[in-house]
């Protein structure tokens, strides 16, 4: 596992990061978005999935729990939200876990329960939600390639 | 097929109600019943959507007899039975849909899948002074904020949207981060209530640009944020005046591009749906703006903004006399594809 | 006398005709999670193929759980509906019952075990043949080694050497369960699906003794409280 931080200025910037890890995702990935309310999860999802070619809306699934894109290969964005614990592991939600696509979790379940997935966290630093936002991302060991493609683009926090 | 003393039976359980309510001709209520749940999920502090599936199968057998017994009709007079089958809770849904099939089939009557915003909508509908097209429609909910342009029955132009949070789920999330309590919605308006917008400042997102589209992720953020700041200066940071100033931002956003809408379209009648009509200060304020501008506002009654199955059952109606009807596959859907399907904007 | 029966507790989905003669009619998909689009079409095609009709059915019988949640409200709720609109009543066989039934006359400790995630299995134990089955315990949400601990006790208790599994927590447990319990356990080598005769066969004795349930207090056996009530009870309140 390796992890790597950036420093995140702006919404643009957020869904610019999305759309080049987008670059480096395959058919089953994982990626888990954890962050407080209005950290930019959604945002980075927007990103990801407009990196994937889906040109279509990507809104908060807060109240359905899921939305699916249709991009190159099908994008299952899940917020657990209003979820808890055992809920977010339910067989709704089956195929977008086990399918050939993509899917992007917001608020996921506990992290000792997805250790294959890709990681990334998302700071508010002082509570302050104009302060620059600080991305931690966690990918899984074989997995590099993605943190290769954002560095070639942004710098990492050392 | 009959044209009039048309009884649809209508099933709603996309979330924490459930519903079920016999509707003739569209418009007259026969009967209208509601198993809310609120009061089970607020120990919870938020809908737990396992907690409503569960609920939903407690009670939809008792509730579609008691609604059959009140409308005072034998189940074999009923002419089809609607249910709302996206976008909602999917388990949730599942409950409500699984229900209508086999009690469709059981009674050999035509089945109806209702798109749950659609059924907002024909909220206005049922009432003797229906609205007239074309009509601009507000649709705004915990998953929705659109505006549509309706020329015809069953027609929608997707004219804009929320690009990121609807306005209920901006109501929820900032209620529940200043601590005020669920549901959100209330939650807001009482404390709103208690004060009045202007003394702090939150930004009207979007009301500077031309278009119908509507960002309400932004608003929340700068009210969480505005929040922390004011904790952390040992300013005396007032909930409800902050409260007021989201409310009325929000409020704004809407009522303006709705009547902009209007405007554009050249049409004479708004129409407002989805549970967040039922907040007091939108209904206020759109039904003035509108007024000002020589504008129909159609609001529907506060027991049928909220979720309920009496919508269900109008849109039910049209479709019924449209000969739209389901087959024995039709399935639950958790997100909308809100009125894509005759979308032509 | 005649039941239709449903089965939608499990990944795979049946549909039933059971009169006195026997088993008339039978349907099993295992297709996964597709019960809400293709349930009903099932009992369409189960009277299509025979000569049988909706009004020709007696009750409706219909497996309650423990299984999938969502599964056991799409199975409960459309027996709901199919018994309040053709006047029917309705009778709802615990999983775990229907799936022992189905080896009942086996002489040894019964447990069927279905996959119930989070490590755990949901089980129950009956004493199989010779003499009628009988269940011995609560149905349960257990992990492998106390679901093997409670085995051991009950087999001891009722003196028997074997113990019999099935269900698709075999598949899933196999090479642990064969760990735990070692010679005493026998198991079908291939997966075993639950059938929706073996509810209908329990719902048609249930009928013609007129044991039927109130179709609106009817309910899903969960054994487990939805996660959000665990954590209520346990004091940790809404996150």
């Amino acid at each position: 596992m390796t992890s790597k931080q950036i420093e995140v200025v702006s919404a643009e910037q957020m869904i610019n990061i999305g759309a080049i890890m987008a670059g480096a995702l395959r058919p089953g990935d994982r990626i888990l978005l954890r962050g407080e309310l209005g950290a930019g999860k959604t945002t980075l999802a927007k990103g990801i999935a407009q990196g994937l070619g889906f040109e279509g809306r990507v809104s908060s699934p807060t109240f359905t729990i899921m939305n699916v894109y249709q991009g190159q290969v099908p994008i299952y964005h899940l917020d657990f939200y209003r979820l808890e614990g055992e809920e977010r592991l339910g067989e709704e939600w089956e195929e977008s876990y086990y399918g050939d696509g993509i899917t992007l979790i917001e608020w996921p379940a506990s992290e000792d329960q997805d250790l294959a997935g890709i990681r990334v966290e998302i700071e508010i630093k002082d509570g302050d939600y104009d302060a620059p936002r600080r991305v931690k991302l966690t990918v899984p060991s074989g997995r590099q390639q993605i943190l290769k493609e954002i560095a070639g683009h942004v710098d990492f926090e050392h | 097929m009959k044209q009039s003393g048309i009884r649809i039976l209508g099933i709603e359980t996309s979330c924490d109600e459930t519903a079920v309510a016999v509707v003739e001709d569209g418009n007259i209520i026969r009967s209208n019943l509601v198993a809310s749940q609120i009061e089970i999920h607020r120990r919870f502090g938020g809908v737990v959507p396992e907690v409503a599936s569960r609920r939903h199968i407690e009670v939809i057998a008792s509730l579609t007899e008691e609604a059959l017994k009140e409308a005072g009709l034998p189940r074999q007079e009923i002419d089809a039975v609607a249910v709302a089958n996206s976008p909602g809770l999917i388990g949730a849904l599942l409950v409500g849909v699984s229900f209508a099939k086999a009690y469709a089939y059981g009674l050999n009557k035509p089945l109806i899948g209702v798109n749950h915003m659609e059924a907002h909508i024909y909220a206005n509908f049922l009432t003797e002074n229906k609205p007239i097209f074309p009509a601009v429609c507000l649709v705004v909910s915990g998953g929705h904020t659109s505006l549509l342009y309706m020329e015809r029955h069953r027609e929608f132009e997707m004219m804009g949207e929320t690009r990121d949070d609807a306005a209920g789920e901006a109501f929820d999330k900032v209620a529940r981060f200043l601590g005020l309590g669920y549901p959100g919605g209330p939650a807001v308006q009482n404390a709103a209530a208690l004060a009045s917008p202007g003394k702090y400042h939150l930004p009207r997102v979007y009301l500077d640009r031309n278009d119908f589209e509507f960002s309400f992720s932004g608003l929340k953020t700068a009210a969480m944020n505005l929040w922390n700041k004011l904790q952390r200066s040992g300013e005396d940071a007032e909930v409800n005046y902050l409260a007021a100033e989201f409310q009325e931002a929000l409020v704004e956003v809407l009522v303006e591009k709705s009547i902009n809408a209007a405007r554009q379209k050249n049409v004479k009648q708004i129409l407002l749906a989805g549970g967040v009509a039922a907040n007091a200060r939108l209904r206020e304020r759109i039904t003035a703006e509108a007024s000002a501008n020589n504008i129909q506002i159609h609001i529907p009654a506060l027991e049928l903004c909220t979720d309920n199955a009496a919508m269900v059952a109008c849109a039910g109606y049209y479709q019924y006399l449209d000969g739209d009807f389901a087959g024995l596959d039709l399935n639950a859907f958790p997100q909308s594809g809100l009125l894509v399907k005759k979308a032509c904007g | 006398m005649l039941i239709l029966s449903i089965d939608t507790a499990t990944p795979s989905a049946g549909v039933a005709l059971v009169d006195e003669k026997g088993l008339r009619y039978e349907a099993v998909a295992n297709t996964g999670y597709k019960h809400s689009r293709t349930l009903l079409d099932m009992i369409d095609v189960a009277f299509r193929q025979t000569d049988y009709v909706l009004r020709d059915v007696d009750a409706i019988g219909v497996t309650s759980g423990p299984g999938s949640f969502t599964g056991l409200r799409i199975g409960m709720a459309s027996a709901k509906g199919l018994a309040l609109a053709a006047e029917k009543p309705v009778i709802g066989i615990p999983t775990l019952d229907a799936m022992a039934f189905h080896i009942a006359w086996v002489p040894a400790l019964i447990c069927p075990i279905l996959n119930a995630r989070k490590g755990e299995i949901y089980g129950a134990f009956y004493q199989g043949g010779p003499g009628p089955l009988k269940r011995v315990s609560d149905y349960l949400a257990l992990s492998p080694p106390a679901l093997a601990e409670t085995a051991r006790t009950y087999m001891d208790q009722l003196d028997l050497g074997t113990i019999s599994l099935v269900g698709d927590g075999v598949d899933e447990y196999r090479s642990q369960l064969h760990d735990l319990l070692g010679g005493a356990m026998v198991c079908p080598e291939e997966p075993w699906l639950p059938r929706a005769s073996s509810t209908g066969h329990l719902a048609f004795r249930r009928l013609i003794q007129g044991d039927i349930d109130d179709v609106f207090s009817l309910n899903p056996i969960y054994v487990r409280q939805s996660e959000a009530e665990n954590r209520l009870a346990k004091g940790k309140g809404a996150r």
